[in-house]
């Protein structure tokens, strides 16, 4: 994986792992959805993090 | 009432009174697995007992008393490990129930040897959650760990097993990981001492990896002497006194969304010191969130060959987190060991300048099994999803960290975290004797359970 952002529904996301030779399972979908949001949130904070001051 | 099959949660105690002939491993042994036994099927601590291994142990150390040999200072002191310790002839689950069919290990874990060496029996292994991904001990396999202070709550995770089974007093001492809270949040939620040592500290041979670079193995115990005996066990460590000491209180990150009791506490541990500044963490909610992405990554990469293969197998919680870390692109991973760095040298200096630094170890005393909310920046959350917001800052760069239970009895337990620079462990030990003297730290027995 390079660059670029999380896979934001079922279709990206299953094309997303199908490129590392990955297939979801159905019933897993909403869990990896829901866990992609919530790293999402993460990305943003270490994106911002020049933004701070290194001593916060 | 004392029942029969209690034993004082004191490691340092046992070991005295069989060197001392008092009483012998094997009477130890005895009430050790009655009290599981009896305890246990409340609790869920245990996953594997070590019964005939530990009385033939037990028996190996009762002959070497009788014949004025000196076993150790934890002579016949039982104790107990997280289930992914190899322990020679069993399979290390990592909690994980793909892996109950694992071969079985060869050898036992370095840390298991040496704890051996110095005397004490192994009697079982100790619930986790699946491979260490999680803060609850909610295993969709071997079962959830309850908390000992209030059985309809979590033990904390990943090391619950560990936690619980120190706070229930089934062992005085007993071993987990912490990758990035796996120690400190059941040491906090079970009301128990925990350390987190300093990455390399205690050796990993044996010990079933999660995120390599941030994988640090650490004792439970009731005491201060027994967790400090077992460091120095462990290590090979010496943690001589301690000068005066330099300590801050984290503010920022570290207050916001705090437990009003845990930030009481460590105003009180300010006046009881004197001098005891506020002070910033570099860049902590980057660095929790470093921490976050590249675990899930590791995590995912690690067991990527099941995850393609078995993916059903796994606990849900776990495999749809690491799957997700799969999808995480590279160049985020990037940035993410970017801040890593950028936190490890705002550390160095900030411990230039300090010898302890001091925080909440949780934002919340321990959630209800299964769920629980609690509210972060002035919204609810789901409370085990941020079981980890003071831990994992610290352990990105690779922390000492002793958890200490705040001093509240009758009340569901809570922990600080003392921190210190890489090494620093001796400095760590020293501030919490000065604060358990002054009655502000300290383990309080259950009351939920009958001794």
């Amino acid at each position: 994986m390079d660059k670029g952002d999380l896979p934001g529904d079922a279709t990206a996301c299953a094309a997303r792992a199908r490129s590392i030779d990955l297939d979801i399972p159905a019933v897993c979908m909403v869990g990896v959805l829901a866990n992609l949001a919530v790293l999402q949130t993460h990305i943003a904070i270490v994106r911002a993090a020049p933004m701070q001051d290194d001593d916060d | 009432m004392i029942s029969p099959d209690f034993i004082e949660n004191d490691a340092l105690a046992i070991g005295a009174q069989i060197r001392a002939g008092r009483t012998t491993a094997r009477d130890v042994m005895r009430r050790t697995f009655a009290r599981i036994r009896r305890v246990d099927a409340g609790i869920g601590a245990f996953t594997r007992l070590c019964e005939s291994r530990a009385l033939a142990d037990a028996a190996r150390i009762d002959a070497r008393v009788a014949a004025g040999e000196d076993p150790g200072p934890l002579a016949g002191v039982p104790f107990a490990v997280k289930d992914l310790f190899d322990v020679a002839g069993l399979a290390t689950t990592a909690g994980a129930a793909m892996r109950r069919d694992a071969p079985p290990a060869r050898r036992d874990a370095a840390a298991i040897a040496r704890l051996s060496a110095a005397g004490a029996i192994l009697v079982g292994t100790l619930n986790m959650d699946e491979f260490a991904y999680g803060f609850s001990t909610e295993n969709a396999h071997y079962g959830t760990t309850r908390n000992p202070h209030d059985a309809a709550r979590i033990a904390g995770g990943s090391s619950g097993g560990s936690a619980a089974a120190v706070a229930a007093a089934l062992v005085p001492l007993t071993l987990g990981s912490d990758t990035n809270g796996s120690i400190r949040v059941p040491a906090a939620l079970c009301g128990v001492y925990g350390l987190r040592p300093s990455i390399g500290a205690v050796s990993a041979d044996g010990v079933f990896p999660f995120v390599e670079s941030l994988d640090v193995a650490g004792p439970f115990a009731a005491s201060l002497d027994d967790l400090e005996l077992a460091f120095r066990i462990l290590s090979g460590r010496t943690t001589p006194p301690a000068p005066a000491l330099r300590v801050g209180r984290l503010d920022g990150w570290f207050r916001r969304n705090s437990d009003p009791d845990a930030l009481a506490a460590m105003d009180a541990i300010a006046e009881h010191l004197g001098h005891v500044p506020l002070v910033r963490f570099p860049m902590a909610e980057a660095a929790r969130s470093a921490a976050f992405l590249l675990t899930a990554s590791e995590g995912g990469r690690r067991h990527i060959t099941a995850l393609r293969h078995t993916p059903l197998a796994f606990d849900p919680a776990t495999r749809d987190r690491m799957i997700a870390g799969l999808l995480l692109p590279d160049d985020v991973l990037a940035e993410a060991a970017a801040i890593r760095e950028r936190v490890r040298a705002g550390a160095a200096r900030l411990f230039a300048r300090h010898d302890v630094l001091i925080a909440p170890a949780t934002p919340c005393t321990a959630p209800p099994i299964g769920g629980g909310t609690i509210e972060i920046d002035g919204r609810p959350a789901n409370a085990r999803a941020n079981l980890g917001l003071y831990t994992q800052p610290l352990s990105l760069v690779g922390l000492p960290v002793l958890t200490v239970p705040i001093r509240r009895p009758g009340r569901l337990p809570l922990g600080l975290q003392f921190i210190g620079a890489p090494g620093g462990e001796a400095a760590l030990f020293a501030l919490a004797r000065q604060i358990e003297q002054a009655g502000i730290i300290g383990v309080t027995p259950p009351q939920a359970l009958s001794c």
